[in-house]
């Protein structure tokens, strides 16, 4: 019974996260994964979200998901950490479910969360032996899901070492990565973005950089898990930890994505519980964690704003509008999540078969007899008829 | 585990050959420099022309002089599709059928 009183209010929680996230509406990389739409990540969970879309709260729905996931993944850690006693047990829950990485992104329809998971299950793997074809399979999930999966290839190089030879190792490691780069060269799109990712925030300094990743790190474990953990890893000295934390902060300080914050939770839950000794003083560390966590998210969902693609279709909802929406200026994919009209960049030819026009930078000039301005901020613009 | 062993290669030749028919389709845009570069120029003057977002075009086959391309206007339900043939040197499109 207290189990499930206990499953039940995690999963509260979980919703209450999945709620905040809602309220600055789809942004658009999640667009991207909740409409399949084919970059920058390979399709295994895409095109899962994507069979969903048709529902009307399929973006809430996959919130509570992946909230859901990561939220009641406390208790793989509660099984990681059989051996501890009881208040250890409940810290090490403490600093999971206060920490930045789930209180910020728990509730995200993001590919780093998942991730994350994914490591925090090669962990649970590596601990339990898990026979290697299997590891193989979650591998080939893994990479499948989210390229930046590969930053944990040390953790399930050492799972697989645990049965097999380095050959058969390798076998495993490599046959899905060779798979994952065949898939890349299939999608020129994947390609083109890497590129385009790859020339941003290149006059950034060498200080600059370790400040942002130094911010990313204390922003994952809520500080207080942060230190526990990169000391537990450094003191472990398991070389699957180390490899992988410097390969995570490595990425993180040349992408510099504030969604990658998370992808450091589960190396310091690797590393609390390599060297346990950490695991002083339960109660005061829960709290400081808690307090910083919910400084953190205090911060972020007081900041959010709906985005301008939902207030626009909000706007718009009543009325009886046919047609493309043609949208002038440069938009994200959110557009497309929220629009039931047909999303088009502006040209004045496609006008005859559009209903809205909506213009993100100054409107261009054509004909407006038949069309009337609903909306200065940003400007939209709604033929006459449909306004009657 | 040695048991186990055939089923993930089998898996793996599976998930192989589904990406082998694309890859032969595209192989000229990795083979041939020129044509990479019409096959670029082709689909941002499609996509600027059309109102339509490049992440909707996928390629369905490619020849010296000829780009078949498939748009999706990904959306809630179902998607709006349109086909295109492009003349590789002239940048002419005639649209074709979608289910080609």
């Amino acid at each position: 019974m207290r189990r499930v009183l206990l499953i039940l209010g995690l999963e509260a929680y979980a919703a209450l996260l999945a709620f905040l996230q809602a309220l600055g509406g789809v942004r658009t990389d999640e667009a991207k994964y909740l409409l399949n739409i084919p970059y920058p990540h390979p399709p295994a969970v895409r095109w899962i979200l994507s069979q969903l879309d048709a529902l009307p709260f399929q973006e809430m729905l996959v919130r509570i998901l992946f909230a859901t996931l990561m939220v009641q993944a406390v208790w793989v850690l509660w099984d990681m950490a059989r051996d501890f006693p009881r208040p250890k047990r409940f810290l090490l829950a403490g600093l999971w479910l206060f920490s930045g990485g789930v209180l910020l992104q728990a509730g995200t329809v993001m590919m780093a969360p998942l991730t994350a998971l994914e490591a925090l299950i090669f962990l649970w793997m590596l601990q339990k032996k898990i026979p290697s074809v299997w590891v193989g399979f979650f591998w080939l999930f893994s990479l499948f899901t989210a390229y930046q999966a590969v930053l944990f290839f040390p953790l399930v190089f050492a799972c697989l070492r645990q049965h097999c030879s380095i050959r058969r190792s390798m076998y495993y490691l490599l046959v899905p990565v060779v798979l994952l780069a065949l898939y890349t060269f299939t999608n020129p799109l994947i390609l083109s973005s890497v590129v385009t990712h790859s020339n941003r925030d290149l006059e950034s300094s060498l200080l600059d950089r370790l400040l942002a990743t130094g911010r990313l790190w204390t922003v994952g474990g809520s500080a207080i898990l942060s230190m526990l953990g990169t000391w537990g890893i450094l003191r472990s000295r398991r070389w699957e930890l180390v490899a992988s934390f410097l390969l995570v902060a490595a990425y993180i300080a040349f992408s510099r994505y504030d969604y990658y914050a998370v992808l450091f939770l589960p190396l310091f839950i690797g590393g609390v519980l390599a060297w346990p000794k950490l695991l002083l003083s339960p109660r005061m560390a829960t709290v400081l964690t808690a307090i910083i966590g919910i400084h953190l998210a205090y911060s972020l969902f007081t900041n959010q704003h709906l985005s301008s693609a939902r207030t626009t279709v909000q706007l718009l909802d009543g009325m009886n509008v046919q047609g493309a929406l043609l949208i002038e200026g440069s938009f994200g994919h959110e557009w497309q999540y929220e629009s039931p009209w047909e999303i088009r960049r502006f040209s004045e030819h496609l006008l005859e078969d559009a209903g809205v026009v909506v213009c993100l930078q100054t409107c261009p000039e054509w004909d407006k007899r038949t069309w009337r301005v609903i909306l200065f901020e940003p400007e939209v613009w709604v033929r006459s008829k449909w306004l009657s | 585990m040695k048991r186990r062993l055939p089923l993930f290669g089998v898996v793996s030749i599976l998930i192989l050959l589904a990406l082998l028919p694309q890859l032969f389709a595209e192989r000229l845009l990795y083979l041939d420099p020129l044509t990479r570069g019409r096959v670029q120029e082709a689909l941002r003057r499609t996509a600027n022309e059309e109102g339509l977002l490049l992440s909707g075009f996928a390629i369905s086959s490619i020849t010296d002089d000829r780009l078949v391309v498939h748009h999706r206007a990904h959306a809630r339900g179902a998607d709006a599709r349109r086909c295109f043939t492009i003349d590789l040197s002239s940048f002419s499109r005639t649209p074709c059928d979608v289910s080609s």
